[in-house]
């Protein structure tokens, strides 16, 4: 129980341009965005509150909610090629979405692993980007789309990979001033693709993962893997791109050999905790298993 | 320091303007300032899905709701399901199948099954498994609760 | 004329069902607050160490609020459960995190809050013992001189000789984790000074616990505690024990302030601080001829009861009479201990000590079969106990020995020896198959065991149940029984084992939530209302109708006009209560000390049947269908008794594979519903109940117990399926992946 709501104040909106202005005047007082509340609310009434103040983005659902397939940046940043989703963007939505279903198969499993029905339709593609919980769901994936997330300030609108916005654990490159706006998946022409998500977590649902793995893996003509990806959440302090191991596998046709040269490059690369959902030795057993299972050709779906 | 705001709202239909801190949550508000008990309290961390109430048509957790996302909203609790000493089909489906035991479950799992069916959510029984995994349930496993959504849908 | 059919056998539906669909159906916290004060608890934050007293902050106006502690209470300072060791509000010593020291009670949420932060606790640390070998070493004493709190030995035969002369000896050891209940409703209760007593309403099973403890504590007579349980949302065994101190501390606070208090525990705390299963560990030595004849058993049992005795004397007496499981041996020995270390107390829960020992005897003896290189279903025919045959306490069953039966039923239910060999060939073509598939292994597996019916030994004739019902004035009959409404169905069931003694449709028959004025003890709750209470209920129903009868001069076959007489016989102010008293089967002898003779007039037989599959990249195994099959005597409403043996596999199966309790220094860590995973929709499997019904002669109508048992199968079935999915023998529940998946691997490399 907190010791008292009352010490929490709400200053809501009514458009982003208020919003971004309300962050540009308050920006070292504390206030932080509250989007879907899920995470917020654990934590205030978790008594580990972040903050007191809150920037209640309800009403900016009309701008900031929505899948749109043309991805042009209202300031024209972005070509074609993009999809954007705006951060307002519910669980349930990215479930629901056909245009994303037909893009990446991924982003759905991920979204309908994270927590139950009552959590997917409030919690937010941006409140989870923001909060970077090791083990996110859905985070892994856009580490494996190459996703770029749109931060927009009063005064400018950046782009960042979101490879570079994850920080230390918990942290990202978000300035207090800057309020996180869309995430943009790039569509790149790829005819052949191997996918695969899996969660590991204590049970079927409404549990934090023990770990998270989801892997792209393009194949060339000759069927040798190009432009592959492999991330992972909870096997460190945030959720990563295994570099080394796709440098190595790229170039490289699936085989039993080549999965097992995968899960000794991952031992040497990842180096997951002990917590109290599981070890860093299972972690890193499944890590291995998933993806060796995955680079031999074993496990994933067929996409194109 | 008062920092309370005025909030206006719908729940089971009646208008409600209230008085409350932005941040209270609408489990609070449903359970101590309007008196509508039937949403309960099994965890206040948004896993157990005790609280589950319907808010513009879908299932969330009141736990985790504060009430300044509510303005203009319209909620709907276990409350508003029956008709007086009438059950809904789908409350009478689950008196007949068992699909309530000791209850503390069942007025969570009620709602979010009305926003299930609501919008024609699948029927069968691992689209029910899905739908059910946010509401925790100590006593059936779950199974006399299925049947019970199954018979509701079916007589539809 | 009409007559009316059997109440028993029908799913009548709940009689509360309604108001709880509605949400009207009132739980404690759903009582109107009418004033009534916020309550907390002040904890210690060591688990282990003298305490010195307790300082509040100068600087937070105590004016406002109501603290207690020990030094208040004007009774004694117990909480009178088996042994008198814990008191209510810590004394002297600190035996675990989380220890209640102090009680504070404040007019609303914000004041308490900040009076609870507003007071340390001051002590002197001691070394704890966690562990069950330190603490039989004495390394720390926390309980007498050898933190025994009850050994309890079983002799049949004699088993070491019986050893020494087998053909062979395998041993096996076991362990099973604490267990969390997790009902949905947490702990609460709420107490009212109402001038010179209390009134206390709140979630509990056993409501005449409360009375006495109460009385005690603060060193009023019983007559000035009325005690009223509310609907209960889920016990377990969870709300037995545990309210009793729970209920004293409202009490406590209520006495102080004079006022009505009510103390409800969040989430976290209730699962951080209240009572578990008992961790355990099993040693098995079994001695058997060549061809897999059991000749002896030794079975050395300890249990881990945490800082205080609790219900841990009787869990350790169910645990031993159960460790031989349902198998004909002549020379067992059976030694049990219950040992206290610095672990919250462990507690009552489903099965009571039970699950624990019937894990360890069924896991080992599918182990002992591949050892013998023998079929797991032949060892047990060979093995089972058959009609006239003899348990550990040297109880002849008679003819309630359905072990056998239910083994085949459940074989062909399951369609188990076919299951098993499609697997076994599936197990086979893994490498050579494609995709996901090459990693899944299948097995199918199974658990033979019984539950005792009823409290153990004489623990019946020590509370000595009774039951009442009484005629009104329209002509309805209230049945009066102290058993709980918990979601098992007690209203419903009473109100038709009731309505069958009495030859009455069940919509005679009233049924209300008991309180102590009006109620007689029943004793605890526990899987015993359709027997123990059944059988009272159903003569004194049979006793109501003879009186009214009599009082009319002829036989009342008609139910309209039996009702109609009822009503004019009290209109004409007669007073038509029929009373019945619990008293053993006059045949039964039992002998607490040597834990010898009749331990239960009756047991439930049972065979549990779990299919998996698991993924040896992950060692996630999903189960893919469970069917339970036991033979209950009679089956009193299908709809619950299916619904019992639901849940009660789903608890299994999560106590089997999913709930594991993260200790640190004797502090859960994983204390929320996330990260202690209690199965969910999607974790279960279909089970399939099937209802044997051989009536048993002790009890009037012949049912049997039947909430506890469910729960024992899984685990075992689970563990033995494992091992035909993967040829590896797992020795502890929960199994995880993090159990799995190493040992899967340390053999593929063999
Ligand atoms: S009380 Fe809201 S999800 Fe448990
Ligand atoms: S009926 Fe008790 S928790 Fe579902």
């Amino acid at each position: 129980m907190p010791t008292n709501i009352s010490d929490h104040h709400v200053f809501t909106p009514r458009d982003v341009t208020e919003a971004l202005q309300f962050m540009a005047l308050h920006r070292d007082e504390g206030w932080r965005p509250l989007a879907g509340g899920s995470e917020v609310m654990a934590q205030i009434y978790g008594n580990r509150a972040a903050a007191t103040g809150w920037i209640n983005l309800a009403q900016l659902r009309d701008q900031l909610a929505g899948i749109h397939e043309d991805g042009t940046h209202e300031d024209g940043i972005h070509d074609d090629g993009w999809v954007r989703i705006g951060a307002l963007t519910t669980l349930t939505e990215l479930r629901r979405s056909a245009v994303l279903q037909a893009i990446c198969p991924l982003i759905r499993r991920a979204a309908a692993v994270t927590g139950g029905v009552q959590r997917q339709n409030r919690a937010t593609v941006g409140g989870r980007i923001v909060s970077a919980s090791p083990a996110g769901e859905t985070l892994p994936v856009w580490l494996a789309l190459d996703a770029e997330v749109e931060l927009s300030s009063r005064d400018a609108t950046r782009c960042v990979a979101y490879r570079q916005f994850l920080q230390e654990p918990r942290q990202t490159a978000i300035a207090p001033d800057e309020l996180l706006t869309a995430i943009m998946i790039p569509i790149r022409d790829r005819p052949r693709q191997r996918l695969l998500f899996r969660k590991v977590a204590s049970r079927a649902a409404g549990a934090i993962g023990k770990m998270v793995f989801t892997a792209i893996a393009g194949l060339d003509a000759a069927g040798h893997y190009r432009d592959l990806r492999l991330a992972f959440g909870g096997m460190g302090p945030r959720p990563l791109r295994a570099c080394e191991a796709e440098q190595l596998l790229e170039g490289h046709a699936p085989s039993d050999a080549l999965g097992a040269q995968a899960a000794d490059q991952l031992s040497a690369e990842l180096t997951p905790i002990d917590d109290l959902r599981s070890t860093a030795d299972y972690r890193l057993r499944t890590a291995r298993n998933l993806a060796g299972a995955f680079i031999a050709g074993h496990i994933g779906e067929q996409h194109s | 320091m008062n920092n309370d705001h005025v909030f206006r709202f719908h729940v089971n239909g009646q208008p409600v303007e209230m008085q409350a801190p932005p941040m209270q949550r609408l489990l609070d508000v449903l359970r101590e300032t309007l008196r509508l008990t039937g949403t309960k309290n099994g965890c206040g961390q948004g896993i157990c899905g005790a609280c589950t109430v319907i808010v513009n048509g879908q299932a969330v957790s009141a736990c985790l709701t504060p009430v300044v996302q509510l303005e203009g909203a319209d909620v709907q609790t276990v409350e508003y399901l029956s008709d007086r000493d009438c059950l809904s089909s789908l409350q009478q489906s689950f008196l007949e199948c068992g699909g309530t035991q000791c209850g503390s479950c069942t007025p969570g799992i009620l709602m979010a099954a009305t926003a299930h069916l609501r919008r024609g959510g699948g029927t069968n029984t691992e689209e029910l498994r899905e739908m059910l995994s946010g509401n925790l349930c100590r006593c059936t496993g779950y199974i006399k609760i299925i049947e019970s959504m199954q018979q509701a849908a079916a007589a539809k | 004329m009409k007559t009316t059919e059997s109440a028993l056998g029908n799913s009548v539906p709940r009689r509360e069902g309604a108001a709880k669909l509605r949400g009207d159906a009132q739980f404690l916290d759903d009582l109107p607050r009418d004033g009534a004060w916020f309550a907390g608890t002040v904890r210690a934050n060591v688990p282990h160490a003298r305490l010195l007293g307790v300082r509040p902050d100068t600087r937070f106006d105590w004016d406002r609020v109501v603290l207690v502690t020990a030094a208040d209470i004007p009774g004694e300072n117990v909480v009178p459960v088996v042994l008198r060791d814990q008191p209510s509000l810590a004394e002297g010593f600190i035996r675990y995190h989380g220890q209640p020291v102090a009680l504070v009670a404040a007019p609303d949420k914000e004041t308490l809050a900040l009076a609870l932060e507003s007071i340390s606790v001051l002590t002197s640390p001691l070394e704890p013992v966690f562990d069950i070998d330190d603490a039989l070493a004495a390394k720390t004493s926390i309980f007498g001189e050898d933190n025994v709190f009850r050994t309890v030995e079983i002799n049949k035969g004699d088993a070491n000789a019986a050893l020494q002369t087998a053909d062979v000896v395998i041993e096996g050891e076991h362990h099973t984790g604490a267990q969390e209940h997790a009902y949905l409703e947490p702990q609460g209760m709420q107490a009212e000074w109402n001038g010179d007593g209390i009134t206390i309403r709140g979630s509990m099973q056993c409501p005449y616990y409360l009375v006495k403890a109460v009385a005690e504590l603060l060193d009023l007579p019983q007559e000035k505690i009325l005690v009223i349980p509310n609907l209960t949302g889920g016990a377990f065994g969870g709300k037995d024990d545990f309210p009793t101190m729970l209920g004293g501390h409202a009490a406590l606070l209520a006495w102080k302030t004079r006022k009505t208090v009510r103390l409800i525990y969040e989430r976290g705390e209730d699962m951080r601080f209240t009572s578990k299963r008992h961790p355990a560990r099993i040693r098995h030595r079994t001695g058997f001829t060549h061809d897999g004849r059991l000749v002896g058993m030794q079975v050395e049992m300890v249990l881990n009861g945490g800082a205080y005795g609790t219900m841990s004397p009787l869990v350790i007496s169910r645990a031993a009479i159960h460790a031989a499981g349902p198998y004909q041996c002549d020379n067992i020995h059976i030694s049990a201990r219950v040992v206290a270390t610095n672990h919250p107390p462990s507690g009552a829960f489903r099965g009571f000590g039970a699950p624990q020992a019937l894990f360890a005897v069924d896991a080992h003896l599918d182990y002992c079969a591949s050892k013998l290189g023998m079929d797991p279903l032949e060892l047990r025919r060979k093995n089972l106990i058959r009609r006239n045959g003899t348990l550990a306490t040297g109880q002849n069953v008679g003819d309630d020995a359905s072990a056998g039966e239910v083994l085949e039923r459940a074989l062909r239910e399951s369609d188990f020896i076919t299951r098993r060999e499609a697997y076994a060939e599936f197990n086979r073509e893994a490498d050579s198959r494609r995709g996901a598939d090459r990693f899944l292994r299948r097995g199918i597996g199974l658990s033979l065991f019984m539950h005792g019916t009823g409290l153990s030994g004489y623990e019946e004739v020590f509370f000595h149940s009774g039951v009442a019902l009484h005629g009104n004035a329209d002509g309805s009959i209230t049945a009066l029984t102290s058993q709980v409404e918990v979601g098992q169905g007690t209203r419903t069931i009473v109100a038709q084992l009731a309505a069958e003694g009495l030859g009455v449709p069940v919509e005679y028959v009233l049924t209300e939530q008991p309180d102590t004025n009006q109620h007689p003890d029943s004793g605890p709750m526990a899987s015993r209302t359709a027997t123990i209470i059944g059988g009272l209920l159903i003569t004194a129903g049979k006793r109501f109708r003879e009186d009214v009868e009599r009082r009319q001069g002829s036989l009342l076959p008609d139910p309209l006009v039996f009702r109609a007489t009822v009503a004019k016989l009290v209109a004409s102010g007669e007073r038509l209560e029929v009373r019945e008293h619990y008293s053993p089967p006059p045949e039964m002898r039992w002998d607490e000390e040597k834990h010898q003779g009749d331990a239960y007039p009756a047991y439930t037989w049972s065979c549990c049947v779990a299919a998996l599959e698991v993924d040896t990249l992950t060692g996630e195994a999903v189960v893919l269908d469970v069917t339970a099959v036991q033979d209950v005597g009679k089956v009193v409403n299908p709809m619950f008794a299916a619904g019992q043996v639901q849940g009660g596999v789903a608890q299994g199966l999560g106590w089997a594979l999913l709930e594991n309790v993260v200790w640190k220094n004797g502090v859960m860590q994983n204390a929320n519903l996330a990260d202690y995973s209690i199965p969910t929709a999607m974790d279960l499997p279909p089970i399939h109940a099937v209802f044997l019904e051989h009536p048993q002669h002790r009890a009037p109508h012949g049912a049997k117990g039947l909430g506890e048992l469910p729960m024992e199968g899984p685990a075992p079935a689970v563990v033995n399926a494992l091992r035909s999915a993967l040829g590896i023998h797992f020795r502890r529940v929960p199994v995880t992946p993090e159990i799995i998946l190493p040992a899967w691997e340390a053999r593929n490399l063999e």
